[in-house]
């Protein structure tokens, strides 16, 4: 491989990856504030740099398998809920704005055992902090991983480590850009949307770690999120309608 | 020793909450949906699509017990 055929394909690798840690802290920064997803970012990022710095190459041999697993299974199960809670609302089943008591319920919950893991030592949101966390440091190792490997086959990891560089560099410069206009669209939405996004990061990760190759690798996430999205809006149209015939016969508040 | 059990079990039910949420049926169609993949992959077929049904069918239980609960509470608020 020559330098620029490594340097190529090792940024768009690591763009691909970077792309999926920055979608999941921009989607919880704007939904639950910046704090704790950044909080959960930067921590991730100090444990990857301890992991990379104490490893090195040897960094290859730890199996990305497992922590697919359990990284995409909590992604899954967080974006589920996000997305039930969202298709109720969207068909009229449940109120718009109560997402705020139920949180402070779980924060009281957290302080009421002691704040050793719950919202003080986080920055105040557990949950933000805990996926932030969990994506970034997945992809960061991913990220090394791609450097390790290409680099160590090209025989030039430096060029492998400046390409995974810039890509980050690049992919954090565009959530900058766009983090301004995501805050101005309508907090249901972006909930809905991130509701989406999790379920499909944690339905690619989690069927990875469980063994699955997906059609396509990376690129079938492009097929994975909108069929994600049409899936959810059918269970909306359906539940939209079952709504008005339970309202035609006065079951439930029109 | 009972302020250590009462902490205990609040940061249980925090954390209970936390990973499961409202509603056990996803957690459950989660992992379901995770072990069938790796029984497919295991005997050698293809496995990708275990993942998405299981969850569909979970999250279809989940709203259908959601809208039931809405709509027998609102009958009883009626009958009140």
């Amino acid at each position: 491989m020559t330098g620029w055929l490594l340097f190529a394909a090792a940024f768009l690798a690591c763009t691909v990856e970077a792309v999926e840690a920055t979608t999941v802290v921009v989607a919880v920064g704007v939904t639950r504030g910046w704090k704790s997803p950044l909080r959960g970012m930067a921590t991730a990022l100090g444990v990857l740099a301890v992991i990379i710095v104490a490893l090195g190459p040897a960094i290859s041999s730890i199996p990305l398998g497992p922590l697919r697993l359990i990284v995409g299974a909590l992604l899954l199960v967080f974006g589920l809920g996000w997305v039930r809670k969202a298709v109720l609302r969207a068909s009229g089943f449940k109120d718009l704005h109560d997402e705020d008591a139920i949180y402070l319920k779980q924060v009281a919950a957290a302080k009421a055992a002691g704040t050793e893991v719950g919202a003080g030592r986080l920055g105040g949101d557990p949950y933000g902090f805990t996926l932030a966390f969990k994506s970034v440091l997945l992809e960061g190792l991913e990220v090394a991983f791609i450097v390790v490997t290409f680099g160590a086959n090209a025989h030039d990891i430096p060029v492998a480590a400046l390409a995974a560089a810039l890509a980050i560099a690049v992919v954090v410069l565009v959530a900058v850009k766009v983090r301004g206009p995501l805050s101005r669209v309508p907090e249901n939405t972006i909930k809905y949307a991130v509701g989406i996004l999790l379920t499909s990061f944690g339905t690619f990760w989690g069927a990875e770690g469980a063994g699955a190759h997906w059609p396509g690798s990376d690129a079938s996430l492009l097929a994975i999120i909108p069929l994600t999205a049409l899936v959810t809006f059918a269970l909306v149209a359906f539940l939209r309608s079952s709504r008005q015939g339970l309202a035609s016969t006065g079951e439930v508040a029109a | 020793m009972r302020t250590v059990l009462t902490q205990t079990e609040a940061f249980g039910r925090f954390l209970w909450k936390f990973i499961v949420g409202d509603d056990i049926t996803l957690a459950i169609g989660v992992v379901l949906g995770l072990v069938a993949v790796a029984i497919l992959h295991s005997s050698g077929t293809a496995s990708w699509w275990a993942l998405p049904i299981a969850w569909i069918i979970a999250l279809s239980v989940s709203l259908r017990r959601s809208t039931h609960k809405t709509s027998a509470r609102s009958k009883r608020d009626q009958r009140k």
